[in-house]
């Protein structure tokens, strides 16, 4: 009896250990996929399938927005605790603000301070659209520089474009999440310097906007860069993934 | 007397024996259950990522090589054609900074 306990109990945690075993391969394999559809490819070193090749490209645009979003509410987040910073150098402008008599300038110094933190969310949006829109073009890129690889063209400069525009839109990124979480603030001093102190604030975040407008820039020329590297490689448009495995002969366009 | 104990006795560790190796028994099916269904848990966390059809792109304009006099294009450009690549990144502004700082300006030159 006790060996026949003792089977059921070795069976028993031989299944659970199978199942569970069998459950985190099925996790673990598009819990990593490349970079982009032409890293992946290029990481498993064959070539796939159409079918095969859609799915993948599916799972990588999933990914994309997925990481998009996060970024998204990690800025937000930042925004929602920057919001009592806001007001409490409104506040602080304010009381400093009590020594000025014209009570018109007093006015335009607490707009402009409300004008240059509103101007700061409004362009990281901004900003942040077009880094979006800039890499679902490189996803299109490498997409199509995927059916280029699979139909035997060379396209190692293609890879090379499609990475240094993704660094550039990665670094651009950071810049826009930094930018994002900066309070601008005046220091007042006394009436007759109040446009100049008010004017360093102008200043503080034009330059900053600037920064991360030239990084901006740079991801996307460099996303252009990587559509003008694809443009020349002849008839690209024409060149699609095989439809079965193996994939010998170049398709035609269906 | 102790004839009619001692086949008790036996009767009890025989039922005792019973008892433990039904708990085994069940102990080894709510395993086998939970494997399952930790199984089935994982599986519909992969299913979205499943195989689906590729979003089409909206339609968009002809491409310059298309028939201008034709009022709807036949076959839509692939949305990883170089045309429809190009169109969008061309569609991307970056914005003018100097522009937006104009109201702040115009404030700032009132004091």
């Amino acid at each position: 009896m006790k060996k026949i306990a003792v089977s059921l109990i070795v069976l028993g945690m031989m299944a659970f250990g199978t199942v569970g075993l069998a459950a985190s391969k099925a996790t673990s394999t598009p819990a990593k996929p490349g970079q982009n559809i032409l890293d992946e490819i290029t990481r498993r070193n064959r070539i796939m399938n159409r079918e095969e090749f859609e799915a993948k490209r599916v799972e990588i645009k999933n990914l994309m927005e997925q990481k998009q979003a996060e970024l998204r509410n990690e800025i937000q987040a930042k925004r929602e605790n920057l919001q009592s910073q806001i007001e409490a150098k409104r506040t602080e402008l304010r009381n400093r603000l009590a020594k000025i008599k014209d009570e018109n300038k007093k006015q335009i110094v607490e707009r402009i301070y409300n004008q240059v933190n509103e101007l700061n969310k409004r362009m990281t949006d901004h900003f942040l659209n077009v880094l979006e829109r800039l890499e679902n073009v490189l996803e299109r890129i490498s997409s199509r520089a995927a059916k280029a690889e699979a139909n035997g063209r060379d396209v190692s400069a293609v890879k090379t474009a499609i990475t240094e525009a993704t660094n550039a839109i990665n670094t651009a990124k950071t810049a826009v999440q930094n930018q994002a979480a900066k309070v601008y603030s005046v220091t007042v001093n006394t009436e007759s310097t109040l446009k100049s102190d008010t004017g360093k604030i102008r200043q503080a975040l034009h330059n900053d906007l600037k920064n991360v407008f030239t990084l901006v820039r740079a991801a996307q020329e460099a996303v252009k860069k990587a559509a003008t590297t694809l443009a020349q490689i002849p008839a690209v448009d024409e060149l699609e993934m095989p439809a079965t495995q193996p994939a010998t002969t170049t398709q035609p366009t269906p | 007397m102790d004839q009619n104990i001692e086949p008790k006795i036996e009767q009890e560790q025989g039922n005792k024996k019973n008892i433990i190796v039904w708990v085994i028994v069940g102990v080894i099916v709510i395993l086998i259950l939970l494997g399952i269904w930790y199984w089935l848990a994982q599986k519909k966390v992969v299913t979205p990522v499943a195989p689906t059809a590729v979003p089409m792109p909206a339609p968009q304009a002809p491409a310059p090589t298309a028939q201008p006099s034709a009022p709807q294009v036949p076959a839509a450009p692939k949305e990883d054609s170089v045309s429809s690549i190009n169109q969008e990144l061309n569609s991307i502004d970056t914005g003018n900074l100097d522009q937006e700082f104009q109201a702040i300006d115009a404030d700032l030159n009132s004091l």
